[in-house]
């Protein structure tokens, strides 16, 4: 799958977990203490990550590096589809 | 338990000295239930405690408290564990604030329930049952098992804290939050 369709569809779920969140380039923090997402969001944000890409996160993937922003989240799900391909 | 035919898990509800995770959890699991109890006050993170003589008897505790990461981390762990079918033993914390639906009557004032723990539950569609031990005379506890909340979690978190007031009204002595209601406290 190619990158930018990577970001696309992750850009679309998070937009359809939390409508209202705003610009999400640059270091806008997603999940965390001072993120967006709850940690109830965040997990609903995880799941739909695993359905749409058929990908499994795993208890150690759940971490800063991994899923703080867009960036590191998209960049996750590539390495995780590289891990399934 | 007719709630885990659906396959999806199921969640006890506790609160108060209601439920205290040195009974429901391994009294159940000695029932040859796989449970689980999440939870604070346990430190030193997850883990696996036995019960009783038989050694084969284990219940895992999840400490939700921590960092966001953690409790991110706990919360998955509680959505793997229903999607196993197994159960889940929970006492969700109070707090001082909170929306009105979440509101438990406790001697003449408020405490609010957790919501996003109803908002889980709602988002896993595994039933959840409140739950309450009950201290008879001599000794003897029952643990009493209700029927499943409604599925959505504004309703499901207004039935629980009807039902949570009924119980500390009938039996006070249950209840956890006497030093703050002595001391007259804003914060629970």
């Amino acid at each position: 799958m190619e990158a930018m369709e990577i970001e696309r569809r992750v850009v679309q779920l998070v937009r359809e977990t939390v409508p209202e969140c705003g610009d999400l380039n640059g270091d806008f923090v997603l999940l965390g203490e001072e993120g967006a997402f709850d940690s109830v969001t965040a997990l609903e944000l995880l799941l739909a990550l695993e359905k749409e890409f058929g990908i499994v996160v795993k208890d150690d993937d759940v971490q800063p590096a991994n899923l703080r922003n867009l960036e590191s989240i998209v960049n996750f799900v590539k390495a995780a589809l590289a891990r399934r391909a | 338990m007719a709630a885990l035919q659906a396959g999806k898990g199921a969640v006890l509800l506790s609160c108060h000295n209601f439920g205290f995770s040195k009974l429901v959890a391994p009294t159940l699991a000695r029932r040859g239930y796989h449970v689980h109890r999440a939870g604070g006050g346990k430190k030193g993170g997850h883990r696996v405690s036995r019960w009783g003589k038989d050694y084969r008897i284990n219940w895992k505790y999840l400490d939700h408290r921590g960092d966001y990461w953690h409790r991110l981390r706990s919360l998955a762990a509680v959505r793997a564990a229903l999607a196993l079918n197994q159960v889940m033993h929970i006492s969700p914390r109070a707090y001082d604030r909170g929306e009105e639906e979440a509101a438990v009557q406790f001697f003449g004032r408020k405490y609010f329930l957790d919501s996003r723990w109803f908002r889980l539950f709602q988002m896993l569609q595994a039933p959840v049952l409140p739950c309450f031990a009950i201290a008879g005379s001599g000794g003897k506890m029952t643990i009493v098992i209700h029927p499943a909340l409604p599925a959505s979690a504004k309703p499901m978190v207004r039935q629980f804290a009807v039902i949570v007031s009924d119980y500390l009204s009938r039996l006070p002595e249950c209840g956890r939050l006497w030093k703050a209601v002595y001391l007259n406290r804003g914060q629970w």
